[in-house]
């Protein structure tokens, strides 16, 4: 029985050890969504510090400004290019580091003279599956290896639903300038409809009038 | 009896052993993270500009921020002032000359929570300053390591009481976003009726200018003696 109890002792001390381990590890998984302006002529760059071997996922929607389109080129320490892509409304990249050091994500609005554009992006950075890291420390039980699972699993149900909550914000901006657009183009319309009618009325007119005096 | 007992404390001194060699793994591991540098999504901040962070926030939620700005290499003083406000553009966070600084505070309404950082240098100073800063909310902004010391938990028990406020986040957004589609929803029908209600608008008034048109040619033709 005393055997029992040692055993049991040294399991959950490797299991506590391990368990703050991964307890931490779970939490270097975070994500942050912002949003932002980029002014016309200018490009607005952040960067990140990311270690080698991390998965990094990041997502980008322009919401309003012109013809929501921007230029976005994410580049590595060594200046290499991971993902570029030009004029584009929405977009998802996903890599993993290959090296230890800063990583660039900038955002170029050239292609526009007057509008800001305004920008919201959603960056993850973390251990994809803790599962591969942690399985190189002792053998930690099923039951945490699942919970870490699951875990992140849920931290990627909300990375989307942050993304799916970007789109939603840029449809509403949408959908409010042209419900705006509709009424202007409307009451416009009728004035110019009335003006060339009116227009029409009096040039003939004169048409007359003056074939008359003639 | 008397046995039984002296197993007991035997255990319970092994438990207090084992929670200090937690504790000297979760501070070297503390030390690993920390040696990483100053955390946060870094920019350039540019003399005598502005820049703006947005973040679409719900109600009643914790939001804890960091910041922190390189020492200024150049000679030209470069002061940054942060400031933080929210839907209401009520200001809840406000610092001159910051070097490094946190911030925290429970959301009261939904809406846009803005994280602005001033560079209070001159325009004609062509130097910019490096700064980073980090802005969670929620889930991400609580601490884990806290909740587990306070409520004497063991790691597994912290992460499943994570998990555990992971869906119920993930349930509050669901709904949310429930109501913000019943919005768009809404939104998009009344642009329809209101596309209909124009058109008719529209042709009414094609008729009316019409009709308005020839019946004043008519008068003006009979008065013209044309007719």
């Amino acid at each position: 029985a005393r055997e029992k109890n040692l055993k049991m002792a040294r399991g959950s001390r490797l299991g506590g050890s391990v368990g703050a381990a991964f307890l931490l590890l779970a939490c270097l998984t975070g994500s942050q969504g912002l949003t932002f302006n980029v002014d016309p002529a200018k490009e607005e760059c952040l960067f990140e510090d990311i270690s080698s071997g991390t998965k990094v996922s990041g997502s980008f929607q322009v919401s309003t400004g012109g013809f929501l389109d921007i230029d976005v080129k994410v580049t590595g320490p060594d200046e290499r290019t991971i993902y570029s892509v030009s004029k584009e409304t929405e977009g998802r990249f996903t890599f993993i580091a290959g090296e230890t050091g800063t990583y660039r994500a900038c955002f170029g609005n050239f292609m526009s003279t007057v509008t800001p554009k305004t920008v919201s992006f959603v960056l993850v950075v973390g251990e994809g599956t803790p599962s591969q890291q942690v399985a190189k420390a002792e053998h930690i039980s099923p039951l945490e290896r699942s919970i870490m699972d699951l875990s992140s699993a849920l931290s990627q149900v909300q990375a989307e639903q942050e993304y799916m909550r970007m789109r939603e914000r840029a449809h509403r901006n949408t959908s409010e300038s042209t419900n705006a657009r509709v009424l202007w183009w409307s009451v416009a319309e009728a004035l110019a409809l009335v003006a060339v009618s009116v227009f029409q009325v009096f040039y003939l007119r004169r048409f007359f009038e003056t074939k008359h005096r003639v | 009896g008397d046995c039984r007992g002296g197993r007991i404390r035997i255990k319970m001194r092994r438990g207090f052993g084992s929670r200090g060699l937690v504790l000297v793994q979760v501070v070297l591991l503390a030390a690993i993270v920390g040696e990483r540098g100053a955390e946060g999504l870094g920019f350039d901040l540019v003399s005598s500009r502005v820049k703006c962070f947005s973040e679409e926030i719900s109600g009643n939620t914790l939001v804890v921020g960091t910041y922190e700005v390189e020492a200024s290499s150049s000679s030209q003083s470069m002061p940054i002032e942060v400031q933080v406000t929210d839907p209401m553009e009520k200001v809840l966070h406000s610092k001159e000359d910051i070097s490094k600084g946190s911030f925290a505070f429970t959301t009261t309404i939904a809406g846009d929570y803005i994280l602005c950082f001033h560079n209070k240098g001159l325009t004609s100073v062509q130097d910019q300053r490096h700064v980073k800063f980090t802005m969670k909310h929620g889930i991400d902004a609580k601490d884990y390591s806290k909740v587990m010391n306070s409520d004497h938990l063991s790691p597994l028990q912290t992460n499943i009481v994570k998990v555990r406020d992971q869906l119920t986040a993930i349930y509050d957004e669901m709904i949310d976003q429930k109501h913000r589609e019943t919005q768009l929803r809404d939104l998009a029908e009344a642009m329809c009726e209101r596309v209909v209600a124009f058109a008719l608008f529209t042709i009414f008034v094609l008729t009316g200018t019409g009709a308005w048109q020839a019946h004043y040619l008519h008068n003006y033709f009979r008065r013209k003696k044309i007719i």
